[in-house]
Protein backbone atom coordinates (compact mmCIF):
# COMPACT_ATOMS: atom_id res chain seq x y z
CA UNK A 1 0.00 0.00 0.00
CA UNK A 2 1.55 3.89 -1.18
CA UNK A 3 2.03 5.12 2.15
CA UNK A 4 2.56 8.71 0.74
CA UNK A 5 0.06 10.14 3.33
CA UNK A 6 -0.71 13.10 3.25
CA UNK A 7 0.02 14.36 7.31
CA UNK A 8 3.46 13.47 7.20
CA UNK A 9 4.09 12.36 11.45
CA UNK A 10 0.48 11.35 12.13
CA UNK A 11 0.35 7.98 13.74
CA UNK A 12 -3.10 7.02 12.29
CA UNK A 13 -3.45 5.04 9.50
CA UNK A 14 -4.17 6.75 6.18
CA UNK A 15 -7.50 5.31 6.50
CA UNK A 16 -7.83 6.24 10.09
CA UNK A 17 -7.06 9.46 9.30
CA UNK A 18 -9.63 9.98 6.93
CA UNK A 19 -12.49 8.82 8.78
CA UNK A 20 -11.23 11.20 11.94
CA UNK A 21 -11.39 13.97 9.26
CA UNK A 22 -15.01 13.02 8.05
CA UNK A 23 -16.48 13.14 11.17
CA UNK A 24 -14.44 16.13 12.68
CA UNK A 25 -16.09 17.98 9.30
CA UNK A 26 -19.32 16.07 10.09
CA UNK A 27 -19.39 17.50 13.41
CA UNK A 28 -18.87 20.95 12.29
CA UNK A 29 -20.94 21.10 9.90
CA UNK A 30 -23.96 19.69 12.61
CA UNK A 31 -23.17 22.54 14.70
CA UNK A 32 -22.52 25.38 11.99
CA UNK A 33 -26.29 24.31 10.35
CA UNK A 34 -27.20 23.51 14.08
CA UNK A 35 -26.29 27.40 14.73
CA UNK A 36 -28.02 29.06 11.52
CA UNK A 37 -31.12 27.12 11.95
CA UNK A 38 -31.40 28.27 15.66
CA UNK A 39 -30.78 32.06 14.84
CA UNK A 40 -33.44 31.49 12.05
CA UNK A 41 -35.75 29.69 13.69
CA UNK A 42 -35.66 32.43 17.16
CA UNK A 43 -36.29 35.21 14.48
CA UNK A 44 -39.22 33.54 13.21
CA UNK A 45 -41.01 32.33 15.99
CA UNK A 46 -40.28 35.38 17.89
CA UNK A 47 -42.04 37.34 14.97
CA UNK A 48 -44.87 34.74 14.76
CA UNK A 49 -45.90 34.45 18.21
CA UNK A 50 -45.68 38.62 18.46
CA UNK A 51 -47.76 38.72 15.31
CA UNK A 52 -50.45 36.29 16.84
CA UNK A 53 -50.15 38.13 20.50
CA UNK A 54 -51.38 40.81 18.47
CA UNK A 55 -54.61 39.09 17.04
CA UNK A 56 -55.13 37.81 20.24
CA UNK A 57 -55.14 41.18 21.92
CA UNK A 58 -57.41 42.79 20.03
CA UNK A 59 -59.22 39.44 20.75
CA UNK A 60 -59.25 39.99 24.32
CA UNK A 61 -59.79 43.50 24.30
CA UNK A 62 -63.43 43.41 23.10
CA UNK A 63 -64.46 46.70 22.17
CA UNK A 64 -67.51 46.90 20.49
CA UNK A 65 -67.26 48.71 17.50
CA UNK A 66 -69.56 51.35 16.14
CA UNK A 67 -72.68 50.68 13.83
CA UNK A 68 -71.90 50.51 10.20
CA UNK A 69 -68.12 51.10 10.78
CA UNK A 70 -67.27 47.35 11.20
CA UNK A 71 -65.02 46.59 8.08
CA UNK A 72 -63.50 50.12 8.68
CA UNK A 73 -59.56 49.14 9.22
CA UNK A 74 -58.58 51.73 12.06
CA UNK A 75 -60.91 50.96 15.24
CA UNK A 76 -63.97 53.40 15.69
CA UNK A 77 -66.43 52.92 19.02
CA UNK A 78 -69.76 54.25 19.59
CA UNK A 79 -67.84 57.33 21.76
CA UNK A 80 -66.46 58.85 18.13
CA UNK A 81 -69.05 61.45 17.58
CA UNK A 82 -68.62 64.20 14.89
CA UNK A 83 -65.65 67.04 16.17
CA UNK A 84 -66.36 70.80 16.30
CA UNK A 85 -64.45 72.87 14.39
CA UNK A 86 -63.96 74.93 16.92
CA UNK A 87 -62.06 72.82 18.66
CA UNK A 88 -59.36 72.03 16.06
CA UNK A 89 -56.13 73.28 16.84
CA UNK A 90 -56.00 76.47 14.06
CA UNK A 91 -59.47 77.64 15.42
CA UNK A 92 -59.17 77.61 18.49
CA UNK A 93 -56.25 80.36 17.83
CA UNK A 94 -59.35 82.40 17.45
CA UNK A 95 -61.07 82.16 20.54
CA UNK A 96 -59.11 80.19 23.56
CA UNK A 97 -56.78 83.45 24.02
CA UNK A 98 -55.31 81.61 27.09
CA UNK A 99 -53.69 79.05 25.16
CA UNK A 100 -52.52 81.22 22.37
CA UNK A 101 -51.01 84.05 25.17
CA UNK A 102 -49.11 80.26 26.37
CA UNK A 103 -48.07 79.05 23.38
CA UNK A 104 -46.84 82.61 22.15
CA UNK A 105 -44.64 83.16 25.51
CA UNK A 106 -43.22 80.01 25.79
CA UNK A 107 -42.31 80.05 21.94
CA UNK A 108 -40.49 83.43 21.94
CA UNK A 109 -38.10 82.69 24.09
CA UNK A 110 -37.10 79.34 21.91
CA UNK A 111 -37.29 81.34 18.67
CA UNK A 112 -34.48 83.61 19.07
CA UNK A 113 -31.72 80.54 19.39
CA UNK A 114 -33.69 78.94 16.13
CA UNK A 115 -33.56 82.20 14.31
CA UNK A 116 -29.60 82.20 14.36
CA UNK A 117 -29.70 79.17 11.82
CA UNK A 118 -29.60 80.55 8.41
CA UNK A 119 -29.57 78.14 5.60
CA UNK A 120 -32.87 77.17 4.79
CA UNK A 121 -34.13 80.61 6.33
CA UNK A 122 -32.87 82.94 3.94
CA UNK A 123 -34.83 85.30 1.48
CA UNK A 124 -34.11 83.02 -1.66
CA UNK A 125 -36.15 80.44 0.45
CA UNK A 126 -38.59 82.10 2.18
CA UNK A 127 -39.75 83.74 -1.40
CA UNK A 128 -39.69 79.74 -2.58
CA UNK A 129 -42.11 79.39 0.46
CA UNK A 130 -44.33 82.10 -0.57
CA UNK A 131 -44.67 81.26 -3.68
CA UNK A 132 -45.61 77.39 -2.95
CA UNK A 133 -48.31 78.79 -1.09
CA UNK A 134 -49.92 81.65 -3.44
CA UNK A 135 -52.48 79.89 -5.17
CA UNK A 136 -53.73 78.74 -2.13
CA UNK A 137 -53.57 81.87 -0.37
CA UNK A 138 -55.45 83.85 -3.58
CA UNK A 139 -58.03 80.81 -4.24
CA UNK A 140 -58.40 78.89 -1.06
CA UNK A 141 -58.01 81.61 1.40
CA UNK A 142 -57.75 80.68 5.03
CA UNK A 143 -59.09 76.88 4.14
CA UNK A 144 -55.56 75.36 5.66
CA UNK A 145 -56.76 76.74 8.69
CA UNK A 146 -60.63 75.51 8.40
CA UNK A 147 -62.16 78.72 7.15
CA UNK A 148 -65.09 77.36 4.71
CA UNK A 149 -66.36 78.27 1.36
CA UNK A 150 -63.11 79.72 -0.54
CA UNK A 151 -63.28 80.52 -4.07
CA UNK A 152 -62.02 77.42 -5.03
CA UNK A 153 -63.65 74.98 -2.21
CA UNK A 154 -67.19 77.12 -2.83
CA UNK A 155 -70.66 75.50 -2.06
CA UNK A 156 -72.26 76.63 -5.15
CA UNK A 157 -70.78 76.78 -8.35
CA UNK A 158 -72.66 76.58 -11.50
CA UNK A 159 -73.62 72.64 -12.73
CA UNK A 160 -74.59 72.04 -16.47
CA UNK A 161 -78.73 71.43 -17.45
CA UNK A 162 -77.42 68.44 -19.09
CA UNK A 163 -76.98 65.54 -16.85
CA UNK A 164 -74.17 62.83 -18.39
CA UNK A 165 -75.91 59.35 -18.47
CA UNK A 166 -73.16 56.89 -16.90
CA UNK A 167 -73.80 53.00 -17.83
CA UNK A 168 -73.71 52.51 -14.00
CA UNK A 169 -71.99 53.58 -11.07
CA UNK A 170 -68.66 51.51 -12.13
CA UNK A 171 -68.90 53.26 -15.38
CA UNK A 172 -68.86 56.67 -13.32
CA UNK A 173 -65.87 55.62 -11.56
CA UNK A 174 -63.71 54.44 -13.91
CA UNK A 175 -64.25 57.90 -15.61
CA UNK A 176 -64.27 60.71 -12.52
CA UNK A 177 -60.73 58.39 -11.59
CA UNK A 178 -59.40 58.87 -15.61
CA UNK A 179 -60.33 62.86 -14.84
CA UNK A 180 -58.86 63.14 -11.91
CA UNK A 181 -55.57 62.00 -12.80
CA UNK A 182 -55.31 63.54 -15.67
CA UNK A 183 -56.26 67.22 -13.98
CA UNK A 184 -53.19 66.43 -11.50
CA UNK A 185 -53.94 63.75 -8.80
CA UNK A 186 -51.48 61.66 -8.02
CA UNK A 187 -53.51 59.09 -6.32
CA UNK A 188 -57.73 58.68 -6.64
CA UNK A 189 -60.48 56.53 -4.83
CA UNK A 190 -63.99 57.31 -3.76
CA UNK A 191 -65.52 56.56 -0.56
CA UNK A 192 -69.16 57.06 0.84
CA UNK A 193 -70.24 60.45 2.52
CA UNK A 194 -69.92 59.87 5.90
CA UNK A 195 -71.27 62.35 8.29
CA UNK A 196 -69.09 61.11 11.42
CA UNK A 197 -66.35 62.64 9.31
CA UNK A 198 -67.93 66.37 8.41
CA UNK A 199 -67.62 68.58 11.10
CA UNK A 200 -70.39 69.35 13.52
CA UNK A 201 -70.25 73.10 13.54
CA UNK A 202 -67.93 75.21 11.25
CA UNK A 203 -65.81 77.94 12.35
CA UNK A 204 -66.55 81.16 9.25
CA UNK A 205 -63.80 83.59 10.29
CA UNK A 206 -65.15 87.39 10.08
CA UNK A 207 -62.31 88.67 7.22
CA UNK A 208 -63.76 91.98 6.73
CA UNK A 209 -62.76 94.39 9.31
CA UNK A 210 -65.95 96.70 10.27
CA UNK A 211 -64.21 99.40 13.33
CA UNK A 212 -68.07 100.24 13.59
CA UNK A 213 -69.25 96.71 14.94
CA UNK A 214 -66.83 95.55 17.50
CA UNK A 215 -67.75 91.94 17.43
CA UNK A 216 -66.66 89.95 21.04
CA UNK A 217 -65.24 87.11 19.05
CA UNK A 218 -63.86 87.17 15.02
CA UNK A 219 -65.76 84.47 13.92
CA UNK A 220 -69.66 82.40 13.54
CA UNK A 221 -70.11 79.29 14.25
CA UNK A 222 -72.53 77.80 11.68
CA UNK A 223 -73.82 74.30 11.01
CA UNK A 224 -72.49 72.34 7.88
CA UNK A 225 -75.78 72.62 5.82
CA UNK A 226 -74.78 71.80 2.46
CA UNK A 227 -76.92 72.85 -0.95
CA UNK A 228 -77.73 68.96 -1.74
CA UNK A 229 -76.87 66.10 0.15
CA UNK A 230 -73.72 64.54 -1.01
CA UNK A 231 -73.60 60.65 -1.92
CA UNK A 232 -70.00 59.69 -2.71
CA UNK A 233 -66.65 61.46 -1.95
CA UNK A 234 -63.64 61.49 -4.25
CA UNK A 235 -60.70 61.59 -2.53
CA UNK A 236 -57.52 62.76 -4.66
CA UNK A 237 -53.72 62.56 -3.01
CA UNK A 238 -51.44 65.14 -3.99
CA UNK A 239 -47.81 64.18 -3.66
CA UNK A 240 -45.32 66.51 -2.15
CA UNK A 241 -41.49 67.22 -3.91
CA UNK A 242 -39.29 64.22 -2.21
CA UNK A 243 -36.27 66.34 -1.55
CA UNK A 244 -37.81 69.52 -0.38
CA UNK A 245 -40.10 67.50 2.27
CA UNK A 246 -36.69 66.29 3.60
CA UNK A 247 -35.40 69.52 4.87
CA UNK A 248 -37.70 69.90 7.42
CA UNK A 249 -38.53 71.63 9.36
CA UNK A 250 -36.86 74.82 7.24
CA UNK A 251 -38.77 77.30 4.90
CA UNK A 252 -37.50 75.26 1.98
CA UNK A 253 -39.92 72.51 3.32
CA UNK A 254 -42.64 74.77 3.72
CA UNK A 255 -42.59 75.45 0.14
CA UNK A 256 -43.54 71.92 -0.39
CA UNK A 257 -45.92 71.66 1.99
CA UNK A 258 -47.61 75.27 0.70
CA UNK A 259 -47.23 73.82 -2.78
CA UNK A 260 -49.63 70.90 -1.83
CA UNK A 261 -51.70 73.16 -1.09
CA UNK A 262 -51.74 75.04 -3.79
CA UNK A 263 -52.12 72.06 -5.59
CA UNK A 264 -54.94 70.32 -3.86
CA UNK A 265 -57.07 73.40 -4.79
CA UNK A 266 -56.30 73.42 -8.22
CA UNK A 267 -56.53 69.64 -8.78
CA UNK A 268 -59.94 69.84 -6.15
CA UNK A 269 -61.27 72.78 -8.02
CA UNK A 270 -60.55 71.61 -11.58
CA UNK A 271 -62.33 67.90 -10.69
CA UNK A 272 -65.07 69.57 -8.96
CA UNK A 273 -66.08 71.48 -11.91
CA UNK A 274 -65.59 68.52 -14.46
CA UNK A 275 -68.47 66.96 -12.30
CA UNK A 276 -70.62 69.85 -12.39
CA UNK A 277 -70.17 70.05 -16.31
CA UNK A 278 -71.77 66.89 -16.17
CA UNK A 279 -74.71 68.15 -15.12
CA UNK A 280 -73.76 66.55 -10.74
CA UNK A 281 -74.03 69.18 -8.25
CA UNK A 282 -70.02 69.13 -7.13
CA UNK A 283 -67.68 70.72 -4.53
CA UNK A 284 -64.26 70.52 -3.51
CA UNK A 285 -62.82 70.88 0.39
CA UNK A 286 -59.43 70.27 2.07
CA UNK A 287 -59.21 71.09 5.78
CA UNK A 288 -62.30 73.32 5.80
CA UNK A 289 -65.34 70.91 6.62
CA UNK A 290 -64.64 67.38 6.97
CA UNK A 291 -61.61 64.93 8.09
CA UNK A 292 -59.73 63.81 5.21
CA UNK A 293 -57.90 60.96 6.63
CA UNK A 294 -60.43 58.85 7.73
CA UNK A 295 -62.20 59.43 3.85
CA UNK A 296 -58.85 58.28 2.38
CA UNK A 297 -58.42 55.22 4.30
CA UNK A 298 -62.50 54.42 3.16
CA UNK A 299 -61.19 55.33 -0.03
CA UNK A 300 -58.64 52.74 -0.11
CA UNK A 301 -55.50 55.11 -0.66
CA UNK A 302 -53.58 53.78 2.49
CA UNK A 303 -53.70 53.39 6.57
CA UNK A 304 -53.50 55.61 9.35
CA UNK A 305 -49.93 55.74 10.74
CA UNK A 306 -48.66 56.56 13.91
CA UNK A 307 -48.09 60.28 13.29
CA UNK A 308 -51.57 60.88 12.74
CA UNK A 309 -51.26 61.10 8.76
CA UNK A 310 -52.63 58.74 6.14
CA UNK A 311 -49.57 56.23 4.94
CA UNK A 312 -49.51 55.48 1.41
CA UNK A 313 -48.19 52.09 -0.43
CA UNK A 314 -46.96 54.52 -2.99
CA UNK A 315 -45.53 57.53 -1.13
CA UNK A 316 -45.63 56.72 2.49
CA UNK A 317 -47.07 60.12 4.00
CA UNK A 318 -45.96 62.33 1.50
CA UNK A 319 -49.16 63.38 0.78
CA UNK A 320 -51.89 66.08 0.74
CA UNK A 321 -55.52 65.33 0.80
CA UNK A 322 -58.91 66.54 -0.85
CA UNK A 323 -62.06 65.77 -1.32
CA UNK A 324 -64.84 66.42 -3.53
CA UNK A 325 -68.15 65.69 -2.60
CA UNK A 326 -71.03 65.05 -5.01
CA UNK A 327 -74.24 63.96 -5.66
CA UNK A 328 -73.27 61.42 -8.17
CA UNK A 329 -73.47 57.74 -7.30
CA UNK A 330 -69.92 56.38 -7.48
CA UNK A 331 -69.17 53.17 -6.94
CA UNK A 332 -66.79 53.05 -3.87
CA UNK A 333 -63.43 51.12 -3.48
CA UNK A 334 -62.61 48.78 -0.55
CA UNK A 335 -60.11 50.18 2.48
CA UNK A 336 -56.77 48.37 1.74
CA UNK A 337 -54.01 47.74 4.51
CA UNK A 338 -50.59 46.93 3.87
CA UNK A 339 -48.96 46.25 6.94
CA UNK A 340 -49.03 49.60 8.19
CA UNK A 341 -50.43 49.27 11.90
CA UNK A 342 -48.66 46.30 12.86
CA UNK A 343 -45.19 48.15 11.41
CA UNK A 344 -45.79 51.26 13.44
CA UNK A 345 -46.61 49.28 16.49
CA UNK A 346 -42.60 48.70 16.70
CA UNK A 347 -41.27 51.33 14.77
CA UNK A 348 -41.70 54.90 16.36
CA UNK A 349 -39.58 57.07 14.28
CA UNK A 350 -41.70 59.81 13.79
CA UNK A 351 -42.18 60.00 17.39
CA UNK A 352 -38.27 59.95 18.03
CA UNK A 353 -37.98 62.73 15.22
CA UNK A 354 -40.20 65.14 16.33
CA UNK A 355 -39.01 67.69 17.81
CA UNK A 356 -41.86 68.82 19.63
CA UNK A 357 -43.02 65.55 21.56
CA UNK A 358 -46.09 65.65 19.81
CA UNK A 359 -45.91 61.87 19.04
CA UNK A 360 -47.57 59.13 21.10
CA UNK A 361 -44.45 56.31 22.15
CA UNK A 362 -47.20 54.83 23.77
CA UNK A 363 -50.16 51.81 23.11
CA UNK A 364 -52.52 53.11 21.11
CA UNK A 365 -56.12 54.39 22.73
CA UNK A 366 -59.41 55.62 22.36
CA UNK A 367 -58.65 58.29 24.72
CA UNK A 368 -57.31 62.22 23.46
CA UNK A 369 -54.62 64.11 24.90
CA UNK A 370 -56.01 67.53 24.74
CA UNK A 371 -59.66 68.94 23.66
CA UNK A 372 -58.24 69.04 19.98
CA UNK A 373 -58.17 65.15 19.42
CA UNK A 374 -61.23 63.40 19.02
CA UNK A 375 -61.61 60.43 21.48
CA UNK A 376 -63.30 57.05 20.13
CA UNK A 377 -60.82 56.06 17.51
CA UNK A 378 -58.97 53.58 18.69
CA UNK A 379 -55.13 55.00 17.58
CA UNK A 380 -52.01 56.47 18.32
CA UNK A 381 -53.05 60.43 19.60
CA UNK A 382 -50.96 63.10 18.69
CA UNK A 383 -50.81 66.18 21.17
CA UNK A 384 -51.61 69.14 18.42
CA UNK A 385 -50.83 71.90 21.23
CA UNK A 386 -47.40 70.87 21.64
CA UNK A 387 -47.02 70.62 17.78
CA UNK A 388 -48.41 74.16 16.70
CA UNK A 389 -46.05 75.34 19.75
CA UNK A 390 -42.95 74.11 17.64
CA UNK A 391 -44.65 75.53 14.00
CA UNK A 392 -44.65 79.14 16.16
CA UNK A 393 -41.18 78.55 17.31
CA UNK A 394 -39.59 77.35 14.11
CA UNK A 395 -41.35 80.25 12.11
CA UNK A 396 -42.85 77.76 9.68
CA UNK A 397 -44.76 74.49 9.57
CA UNK A 398 -42.98 70.82 10.13
CA UNK A 399 -42.99 67.84 8.33
CA UNK A 400 -40.24 65.53 10.39
CA UNK A 401 -43.20 63.14 10.66
CA UNK A 402 -43.19 62.61 7.58
CA UNK A 403 -39.59 63.42 6.64
CA UNK A 404 -38.75 60.29 9.15
CA UNK A 405 -41.15 57.93 8.03
CA UNK A 406 -39.63 54.56 6.82
CA UNK A 407 -42.14 54.77 3.87
CA UNK A 408 -41.42 57.70 3.08
CA UNK A 409 -39.19 57.08 0.12
CA UNK A 410 -38.74 57.81 -3.74
CA UNK A 411 -40.66 55.43 -5.83
CA UNK A 412 -37.98 52.92 -6.94
CA UNK A 413 -37.84 48.95 -6.95
CA UNK A 414 -35.61 48.74 -3.91
CA UNK A 415 -38.03 50.85 -1.37
CA UNK A 416 -41.13 48.97 -3.16
CA UNK A 417 -39.26 45.50 -2.07
CA UNK A 418 -38.75 46.78 1.43
CA UNK A 419 -42.17 48.04 2.35
CA UNK A 420 -43.70 45.30 0.75
CA UNK A 421 -41.31 43.18 3.41
CA UNK A 422 -42.49 45.06 5.87
CA UNK A 423 -46.08 44.00 5.20
CA UNK A 424 -45.06 40.44 6.95
CA UNK A 425 -45.82 39.90 10.82
CA UNK A 426 -43.45 39.97 13.33
CA UNK A 427 -42.28 43.11 15.98
CA UNK A 428 -38.47 41.86 15.43
CA UNK A 429 -38.04 42.36 11.89
CA UNK A 430 -40.09 45.63 11.74
CA UNK A 431 -37.95 46.82 14.71
CA UNK A 432 -34.99 45.58 12.87
CA UNK A 433 -36.30 47.52 9.63
CA UNK A 434 -36.40 51.16 11.07
CA UNK A 435 -33.21 50.53 12.67
CA UNK A 436 -31.33 49.87 9.31
CA UNK A 437 -33.29 52.30 7.68
CA UNK A 438 -31.95 54.52 10.45
CA UNK A 439 -28.55 53.12 9.41
CA UNK A 440 -28.35 53.32 5.99
CA UNK A 441 -29.36 57.22 6.42
CA UNK A 442 -32.65 57.83 5.55
CA UNK A 443 -35.79 60.15 7.49
CA UNK A 444 -32.64 62.95 8.98
CA UNK A 445 -34.12 65.91 10.08
CA UNK A 446 -32.31 69.53 10.61
CA UNK A 447 -30.50 68.81 7.85
CA UNK A 448 -28.47 72.50 7.13
CA UNK A 449 -25.97 71.27 4.79
CA UNK A 450 -29.00 69.48 2.45
CA UNK A 451 -30.84 72.90 3.10
CA UNK A 452 -27.43 74.56 1.51
CA UNK A 453 -27.19 72.25 -1.31
CA UNK A 454 -30.95 72.46 -2.30
CA UNK A 455 -29.95 75.27 -5.19
CA UNK A 456 -27.08 73.66 -6.22
CA UNK A 457 -28.92 70.40 -7.46
CA UNK A 458 -31.03 70.63 -10.73
CA UNK B 1 -35.53 48.25 -19.17
CA UNK B 2 -35.57 45.88 -21.65
CA UNK B 3 -31.53 46.44 -22.06
CA UNK B 4 -31.21 45.46 -18.63
CA UNK B 5 -33.33 42.20 -18.38
CA UNK B 6 -31.33 41.60 -21.16
CA UNK B 7 -27.84 41.97 -19.48
CA UNK B 8 -29.10 40.04 -16.64
CA UNK B 9 -29.99 37.08 -18.81
CA UNK B 10 -26.30 37.48 -20.38
CA UNK B 11 -24.68 37.41 -17.34
CA UNK B 12 -26.86 34.39 -16.14
CA UNK B 13 -25.48 32.84 -19.50
CA UNK B 14 -21.99 33.67 -18.58
CA UNK B 15 -21.94 32.38 -15.69
CA UNK B 16 -23.62 28.37 -16.12
CA UNK B 17 -21.09 28.23 -18.69
CA UNK B 18 -18.53 29.12 -16.69
CA UNK B 19 -19.59 27.38 -14.07
CA UNK B 20 -19.75 23.55 -16.64
CA UNK B 21 -16.73 23.89 -17.94
CA UNK B 22 -15.01 24.50 -13.95
CA UNK B 23 -17.15 21.35 -13.27
CA UNK B 24 -16.22 19.47 -16.31
CA UNK B 25 -12.11 20.34 -16.07
CA UNK B 26 -11.91 20.01 -12.34
CA UNK B 27 -14.08 16.78 -12.53
CA UNK B 28 -15.98 18.87 -9.20
CA UNK B 29 -18.96 17.22 -7.91
CA UNK B 30 -22.12 19.61 -7.66
CA UNK B 31 -25.08 18.76 -5.77
CA UNK B 32 -28.78 20.22 -5.07
CA UNK B 33 -27.18 21.91 -2.16
CA UNK B 34 -23.86 23.29 -4.10
CA UNK B 35 -26.67 24.38 -7.16
CA UNK B 36 -28.83 25.66 -4.62
CA UNK B 37 -25.73 28.16 -3.02
CA UNK B 38 -24.81 28.89 -6.51
CA UNK B 39 -28.31 30.32 -7.35
CA UNK B 40 -28.64 32.08 -4.20
CA UNK B 41 -25.29 33.57 -4.51
CA UNK B 42 -26.27 35.04 -8.01
CA UNK B 43 -29.26 36.42 -6.73
CA UNK B 44 -27.60 37.96 -3.86
CA UNK B 45 -24.66 39.33 -5.94
CA UNK B 46 -27.28 40.62 -8.40
CA UNK B 47 -28.77 42.25 -5.51
CA UNK B 48 -26.11 44.05 -3.77
CA UNK B 49 -24.53 45.46 -7.50
CA UNK B 50 -28.51 46.61 -8.14
CA UNK B 51 -28.98 47.91 -4.41
CA UNK B 52 -25.81 50.06 -5.04
CA UNK B 53 -26.79 51.12 -8.35
CA UNK B 54 -30.10 52.49 -7.30
CA UNK B 55 -28.91 54.39 -3.95
CA UNK B 56 -26.40 56.13 -5.96
CA UNK B 57 -28.73 56.86 -8.77
CA UNK B 58 -30.92 58.76 -6.18
CA UNK B 59 -28.03 60.75 -4.71
CA UNK B 60 -28.46 58.72 -1.12
CA UNK B 61 -24.55 57.61 -1.42
CA UNK B 62 -24.58 56.41 2.29
CA UNK B 63 -27.56 53.96 1.44
CA UNK B 64 -25.52 53.22 -0.92
CA UNK B 65 -22.04 52.22 0.53
CA UNK B 66 -23.55 50.65 3.63
CA UNK B 67 -26.25 48.22 1.52
CA UNK B 68 -23.54 47.40 -0.52
CA UNK B 69 -21.38 46.36 2.76
CA UNK B 70 -24.03 44.29 4.02
CA UNK B 71 -25.50 42.44 1.26
CA UNK B 72 -22.27 41.77 -0.12
CA UNK B 73 -20.81 40.26 2.87
CA UNK B 74 -23.58 38.19 3.20
CA UNK B 75 -22.99 36.88 -0.59
CA UNK B 76 -19.42 36.35 0.07
CA UNK B 77 -20.19 34.31 2.80
CA UNK B 78 -22.62 32.02 0.64
CA UNK B 79 -19.92 31.49 -2.31
CA UNK B 80 -17.39 30.58 0.47
CA UNK B 81 -19.56 28.11 2.10
CA UNK B 82 -20.64 27.14 -1.76
CA UNK B 83 -17.28 26.67 -2.85
CA UNK B 84 -15.95 24.98 0.07
CA UNK B 85 -18.63 22.51 -0.26
CA UNK B 86 -18.23 21.70 -3.86
CA UNK B 87 -14.55 21.22 -3.25
CA UNK B 88 -15.43 19.32 -0.34
CA UNK B 89 -17.57 16.96 -2.77
CA UNK B 90 -15.49 16.68 -5.14
CA UNK B 91 -12.32 15.45 -3.09
CA UNK B 92 -14.83 12.48 -1.93
CA UNK B 93 -16.06 11.32 -5.05
CA UNK B 94 -12.57 12.00 -6.41
CA UNK B 95 -10.16 10.96 -3.41
CA UNK B 96 -7.26 10.01 -6.30
CA UNK B 97 -7.23 13.64 -7.16
CA UNK B 98 -4.99 14.52 -4.06
CA UNK B 99 -3.36 10.83 -4.72
CA UNK B 100 -4.48 9.78 -1.28
CA UNK B 101 -3.37 6.58 -1.65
Amino acid sequence: MKNDNLNKGSCLTPCEEKKCVREKLNRRQFFGAAAAVGAAGTVLASSLISGCKAKLAEEIRKIPRKKGMENFPVLITEKCKPMDQKNTIFCRQLWDHDFVKKIESEAAVRRVALSKREKGWRQLDRALNAAGWALDHQFATGSENGQPMSPAYDWNGPVSDRKYQFNNPEDAAKKIKKAARFLGASLVGIARYNPLWTYSRLVKENLENDPDEQKKEKFDLIKPEFPFTPKSVVVIAVEMDYKAIALSPSSLEGAATGLGYSQMCAVGYSVSTFTRRLGYRAFANGNDISLSVPYAVEAGLGELGRNGLLITPEFGPRVRLVKVFTELDIKPDRCETFGVWEFCKSCQRCAESCPANAISFEKPTTEGTTISNNPGVFKWYINPEKCIQFWIENGSDCANCITACPYNKPDMWHHQLMAAAAGFPGAPLHTIMAKMDKLFGYGNTFDIKANAAFWEEN
Amino acid sequence: MEFLWSLIGAMAVLLICGLRSWIKKGKKKVTFFSWLGIFVFFLLALFSTAWMISCFIEGETRAAVIGFSIFGTVTMVIFAITRKKILKDSKTRYPSARGAY
